[in-house]
């Protein structure tokens, strides 16, 4: 039989429904693996829905606006061979599982976990394949200036395909200890270094957006840690500069009106910026501590003369992974990274979050890299 | 992060005012068990619940258990808020502020207007609204109306935990006096609530639902009859945007009129009262103020000008509903 279930993709641990916003296909057409087929809003962004596999459309089953758990039947590819009575077999079929299927909240939730260093409460995401294999090196995942773990949203799930792999939240971020004594790039390095080695982890590919890019990299050039591989998206360095405008905007924001505009700053496409992106960002702000611990990271880390400058050749093999249309960081000046094995890539239509926006092709450049 | 009712969310928000705060103390009746009780952990917590286990954490130099005297609770606090300490003064029903009017309207609210500046009213008062409790006319009203005329004090209603918790923790950090609306009926009602402590701005409007037919203002409780209403209409295809203020003074203007320039039309859903209650406050700003945007009357949806009657089927009437606010929306709309 070739009938195949198109369903809900999981888009990182945080995510157990969505709402199906559009369909690009149509009963009939043909798809593609990798093909944007459809589009579906979750509680955190919206984003396109990638076919995994290919064949022939032939039943529709999720309506556009319909919310629908994470993992549910959205349609049904198959061959003409196939009759309509096997489809609807396969349908029927298909609920049966998908009830028994225990991709529900609390497997999320399960995982999301807390570490205690010093006087600092440090959350984090923590995942691993059930089939992983011996000897896998682990990938860390470090967010940028105002983000949280929940920004690896569509990475996490590839990634975790293959890998365990782990996003932090940051102190002053997230989850985590909103008190922060040393916001320079530095101390968030050696912050991060002794948050892996509680997890007794030596060796970890690093991915890092913006600032946590230059954490990445300062961990690198200080050698706290072993870097198996450094992936860096939309890194703050030496040479370009980060926009200023979104740094005190985004400080300042106290209300969704003002929020909105600094959020929609991140994407090429400003409509991502979801109602409940900027609810959520406001309630983070919101909290005791937060304030201050983004001015001490904005006067200290984002200070251009702190981010990390690479007087050494790094020997780990780095990508660097930019937008096309990003507002944050910009410019053609030279990044002044060196290293032996150096890749850049430009992402289209990506803004300074490409890893969301455009997350096929960061996840494809990442696990290209982990698997080398 | 976890689900907490408004009363959890509440109850996190005075612990963690206190513990922060030393000037931060709570008064009222039975907050601590009892005149006169040795306010032991599992003290009553109030009439409603909302300070059990407060006095345990505390003692009773902070939770303070008053006389049955609504105009005593009230002239403590203002002239403890005076001195410097940071008072909860806890009212069962809003119904009882009639006998201390003064004491609010008249002292407390006129402290820093009169003295130049020179001194801070740092005062909460908590209190309960609401009808559909079955307890007859003098414990059901919603009076919030009264206290936002007022200028001097800030009027705070939250219909979720979320903002229960951040709005409380803002009007105890607040230098003015606030009185604070809690809802009977909605105590029980839990949403997500971070464990840490957080404040709300006053005058920031919550826009609980986008929509771009029809705007619906609606207040503590009636924001959940508007959003089942919006719920109900999005599916006949009418697109409903409901705002809910948080607070009625400071008031968010501008996140009410920027969504009637959008949607054209308004409709407010408000328990206070028939005549000159928020409804009519909210309908004449936007006459004033948005005139031109307007593509038809303004609906206002608050009970009929009567006291709360005491027949739960009369009272059952007396509520504005979701039914009443679709129906008042599809006739708009056609």
């Amino acid at each position: 039989m070739t009938i195949k279930a198109i369903t809900v993709p999981k888009w990182g641990l945080s995510m157990d429904e969505g709402e199906l916003i559009e369909w690009h296909i149509a009963p009939g057409d043909e798809v593609t693996v990798g093909q944007e087929i459809a589009e579906i809003e979750t509680s955190k962004i919206a984003g396109p829905v990638e076919a995994a596999v290919a064949g022939k459309v032939r039943r529709i089953i999720a309506e556009e606006g319909e919310v629908l758990p994470v993992g549910a039947l959205m349609a049904v590819l198959a061959e003409d061979s196939d009759t309509d009575a096997d489809i609807d077999a396969f349908i029927a079929e298909f609920e049966v599982q998908d009830v028994s299927d225990d991709m529900g909240e609390d497997a999320g939730a399960a995982d999301i976990r807390h570490i205690t260093l010093g006087d600092m409460d440090i959350s984090y995401q923590d995942f691993s394949p059930a089939d992983l294999s011996p000897g896998s090196v682990p990938v860390v995942l470090i967010h940028g200036f105002g983000g949280d773990s929940n920004n690896w949203l569509f990475n996490q799930g590839k990634i975790g395909e293959t890998h365990r792999v782990i996003a932090l939240d940051l102190p002053g971020h997230g989850l985590s200890t909103k008190k922060i004594t040393d916001g320079s790039i530095a101390g968030l390095s050696a912050m991060v270094a002794e948050f892996l080695a509680a997890l007794d982890i030596e060796q970890a590919h690093l991915v890092g957006h913006s600032m946590g890019a230059a954490v990445a990299v300062q961990c690198a050039l200080a050698g706290n840690i072993q870097v198996a591989s450094l992936s860096l998206i939309c890194p703050a360095l030496v040479g370009r500069s980060v926009n200023p405008g979104y740094i005190s905007g985004f400080q300042q924001a106290r209300t969704r009106k003002q929020l909105k505009p600094v959020l929609a700053m991140l994407f090429s496409n400003a409509q991502l910026v979801t109602r409940e992106l900027v609810d959520d960002v406001l309630k983070y702000k919101r909290l005791d501590g937060v304030g201050d611990a983004l001015r001490v990271i904005a006067d200290k880390g984002l200070g251009a003369g702190e981010l990390p400058l690479a007087e050494q050749t790094l020997m780990m093999p780095v990508s660097i992974i930019w937008g096309d249309n990003d507002k944050i960081i910009n410019g053609t000046e030279s990044h002044h990274i060196k290293a032996e094995n150096c890749h850049e890539y430009v992402i289209e239509n990506a803004g300074h979050m490409p890893h969301m926006e455009n997350a096929g092709a960061v996840n494809k450049i990442l696990t290209d890299l982990f698997n080398d | 992060m976890s689900k907490k009712t408004i009363r959890e969310a509440l109850n996190e928000a005075l612990r963690q005012e206190m513990a922060r705060d030393g000037q931060v103390i709570i008064l009222g009746e039975d907050v601590a068990g009892g005149h006169g009780g040795t306010g032991v952990i599992d003290a009553y917590g109030g009439p409603l619940g909302v300070t059990k286990g407060v006095i345990g954490e505390f003692g009773a130099n902070r939770v303070i258990d008053t006389p049955i005297s609504e105009s005593a609770i009230m002239g403590a606090a203002a002239g403890a808020a005076a001195t410097g300490l940071r008072p909860v003064a806890e009212l069962m029903f809003v119904d009882f502020m009639g006998v201390c009017f003064d004491q609010i309207f008249n002292q407390a609210a006129k402290f820093r207007y009169m003295f130049g500046g020179k001194t801070k009213t740092p005062m909460v008062v908590r209190t309960t609204i609401g009808a559909g409790m079955r307890t007859a006319a003098q414990h059901s009203q919603c009076l919030y109306h009264m206290f936002t005329s007022v200028p001097g004090l800030k009027c705070v209603m939250p219909s979720n935990a979320y903002d229960a918790k951040g709005l409380l923790i803002e009007a105890i950090r607040d230098d003015d006096p606030v009185i604070f609306f809690e809802n009977k009926l909605l105590y029980d009602l839990a949403c997500d609530v971070p464990d840490e402590s957080y404040a709300i701005p006053f005058g920031e409007a919550n826009v609980v639902r986008e929509g771009g037919d029809v705007t619906i203002v609606a207040f503590s409780r009636m924001v959940h009859i508007a959003e089942e209403a919006a719920k109900t209409l999005a599916a006949e295809g009418i697109s409903v945007e409901v705002i809910d203020p948080r607070t009625t003074s400071p008031l968010d203007e501008e996140t009410i009129l920027d969504s009637v320039e959008k949607t054209g039309f308004l409709v407010v859903v408000d328990e206070s009262a028939a005549r000159c209650g928020m409804a009519a406050d909210i309908a004449g700003l936007v006459v004033e103020q948005a005139f031109d945007a307007l593509r038809g009357p303004i609906i206002q949806i608050t009970p009929p000008h009567t006291p709360v009657p005491f027949s739960p089927p009369l009272e059952d009437a007396f509520i504005p509903t979701a039914g009443a606010v679709c129906d008042a929306i599809r006739k708009l709309l056609k």
